[in-house]
């Protein structure tokens, strides 16, 4: 997996761990790789892994269970589908207001886009 | 401590594992020819070779030992042989084994050359081969194996804080000062031997001082 | 304690220059660090500080016998530092001689999937296998520290590019590791801190702060630094 080097490379892969889970790759129950195979997987220090599966325990993602390793949290998908869809949603307006455009000229544009999609 | 000691041994055999095996395959050679051969002129050239290569392998194996202690400081070795955390003095004292292996080989070997050579004298023609130290065997071994090892490395060590260049020459010199005086003087009872041994462990251990502090 | 090592007032120099005139530096436990500096900055001499294969002029230099063991320090060698006369397998007897905690097993393994003989004398391999030797060398050992000075120089590009996947896989776990490069663009992704060396001093800075704080890549940040240093 291809790294921005200006964000903090944990953060990345706790979203990565999380697009997993929403995407059905990895189900509420499922046991996570270990702290070394995810430093292997993704070629970052385990120190980085460490503090990934951190953020994703903090914010109930994730829960560990000493000795045994780390599973994925049951019920926390639907937040999870929310926080993910608000962060693109945040991500693409923003990408947008670069370009020059205004509020309306945004609610123009994803009609248009809904319209052409044939979506209801 | 063991493990440099079988290093040094190990080092020893490998770097001169082919000249010894040359050097045993030579004396078998003259052991084989008959004593006739001495007369006959086309192996004149041979046995001075021989000859000459029997002179040359005692000569450089008389100053192995000595090589040896002083290599630890060559460029080419200085990494391999610190990369192993070995204190200095427990290194230079695993040379000494190592390196009066090599001198008992090649004393033995030189002995049996001059022995084998002797056949081939002829009355008129000029001697081969012979050694001649000036101390006895037993006592020479002792020289070349311990005593010169130890005094030329303290020297070198010594100078090697002032001048860079010509140390090894300039320990040279004091050494060959200090020998010739033990070879007139000593008299090799054991208040001569235990004065020595403290000499050369003094000698060893301001050397070992020497070396942490300034060598690069 | 987390501290392996310590550097206190550490001076060091060359033919009447100094590198270092006042260095101080920490090396804690389990982190993957990046020791980053132009040529001549110091990289491989504080390497060699660290490992004791050259003393200080003044200061000290403290290693922790309690967590890293007696020799607990890996030094990848250089295989230039090997005699003439020795194969592969002399190397890898050196190694298991000296140190108690090399894996011979281990080596022998990762030697035959390298495709390296160990009948071969270490002078005739190429550059890149003489690399890979030197890193499998240093790897087999179980350490608590690993100095390595630019292992990826010298490599074949095929290799460089597992190089990380290779470190990742065959370091002990909780392994602390200090390596100069200068291959920031690649290998950053690998470290925890960083260590910038200028002009004799040693920055050392926590890569994800860089991030969080600066936005910035480690490597961006590095040339800014150095361009200030210059521009200073």
């Amino acid at each position: 997996m291809e790294f921005q080097t200006d964000t903090p490379i944990y953060l990345q892969i706790a979203t990565d761990i999380k697009q997993q889970i929403l995407k059905g790759a990895l189900c509420p129950g499922d046991k996570l790789f270990s702290v070394r195979e995810y430093s292997i997987l993704y070629e970052v220090s385990p120190l980085t892994v460490q503090r990934a599966l951190q953020q994703l325990e903090l914010e109930g993602v994730i829960y560990a269970r000493k000795g045994v390793g780390s599973f994925v949290n049951h019920g926390m998908q639907e937040n999870l589908r929310r926080q993910m869809v608000a962060v693109q949603a945040a991500e693409f307006v923003a990408r947008m207001r670069n370009c020059g455009l205004t509020k309306a000229q945004i609610r123009k544009l994803v009609e248009q886009s809904l319209n052409e999609e044939g979506m209801e | 401590m063991l493990a440099m000691l079988k290093w040094e041994i190990t080092k020893t055999v490998r770097r001169l594992g082919w000249i010894c095996i040359g050097y045993l395959l030579l004396l078998c050679l003259l052991w084989v020819l008959p004593a006739g051969a001495g007369r006959i002129g086309w192996m004149q050239p041979l046995l001075l070779t021989s000859s000459t290569f029997l002179a040359l392998g005692a000569f450089a194996g008389m100053l192995y030992p000595t090589w040896n202690m002083v290599s630890y400081f060559s460029k080419d070795s200085y990494f391999m042989e610190r990369l192993t955390g070995v204190p200095y003095w427990k290194v230079m004292l695993a040379k000494l084994p190592a390196g009066a292996g090599e001198l008992l080989f090649m004393m033995a070997a030189a002995r049996a050359g001059e022995a084998l050579m002797a056949k081939f004298c002829v009355a008129s023609s000029h001697g081969y081969f012979s050694m001649n130290l000036s101390a006895s065997d037993p006592v020479f071994f002792l020289e070349a194996a311990v005593f010169v090892p130890v005094m030329f490395t303290f020297f070198y060590l010594l100078f090697s804080e002032r001048i860079k260049s010509f140390r090894m020459f300039a320990a040279f010199l004091p050494t060959v000062i200090l020998l010739t005086g033990i070879n007139k003087n000593g008299d090799f009872g054991w208040k001569f031997y235990t004065g020595a041994a403290v000499l050369l462990a003094l000698m060893l251990w301001r050397a070992g001082g020497i070396a942490s502090k300034h060598y690069e | 304690m987390d501290e392996l090592l310590q550097m206190r007032g550490v001076r060091k120099g060359y033919g009447g220059a100094y590198i270092f005139q006042n260095l101080d530096l920490t090396v804690s436990k389990g982190r993957i660090v990046g020791l980053i500096g132009d040529n001549g900055t110091g990289k491989t001499t504080l390497l060699r500080l660290m490992a004791g294969l050259i003393p200080p002029d003044d200061g000290e230099v403290i290693r922790q016998e309690s967590i890293l063991g007696k020799s607990g320090i890996s030094y990848l060698a250089d295989s230039s530092w090997f005699y003439g006369w020795m194969k592969v397998r002399d190397a890898v007897s050196f190694y298991s001689n000296f140190y108690q905690d090399f894996d011979v097993n281990k080596a022998r393994l990762l030697l035959q999937e390298s495709s390296i003989e160990p009948g071969k004398k270490i002078r005739h391999l190429s550059a890149g296998e003489a690399q890979r030797l030197c890193m499998i060398l240093a790897v087999s050992r179980k350490a608590g520290l690993y100095l390595m000075d630019e292992p990826a120089s010298g490599m074949d590009p095929a290799f460089k590019k597992k190089l990380k996947h290779f470190l990742l896989s065959c370091l002990p776990e909780g392994a602390a590791v200090i390596m100069a490069t200068h291959l920031l663009k690649d290998l950053e992704t690998l470290f925890d801190d960083v260590i910038l060396l200028k002009g004799g001093e040693a920055l050392c800075l926590r890569t994800e702060e860089i991030r969080e704080k600066c936005h910035k890549s480690v490597e961006e940040y590095y040339l800014e630094v150095r361009n200030n240093a210059g521009n200073a």
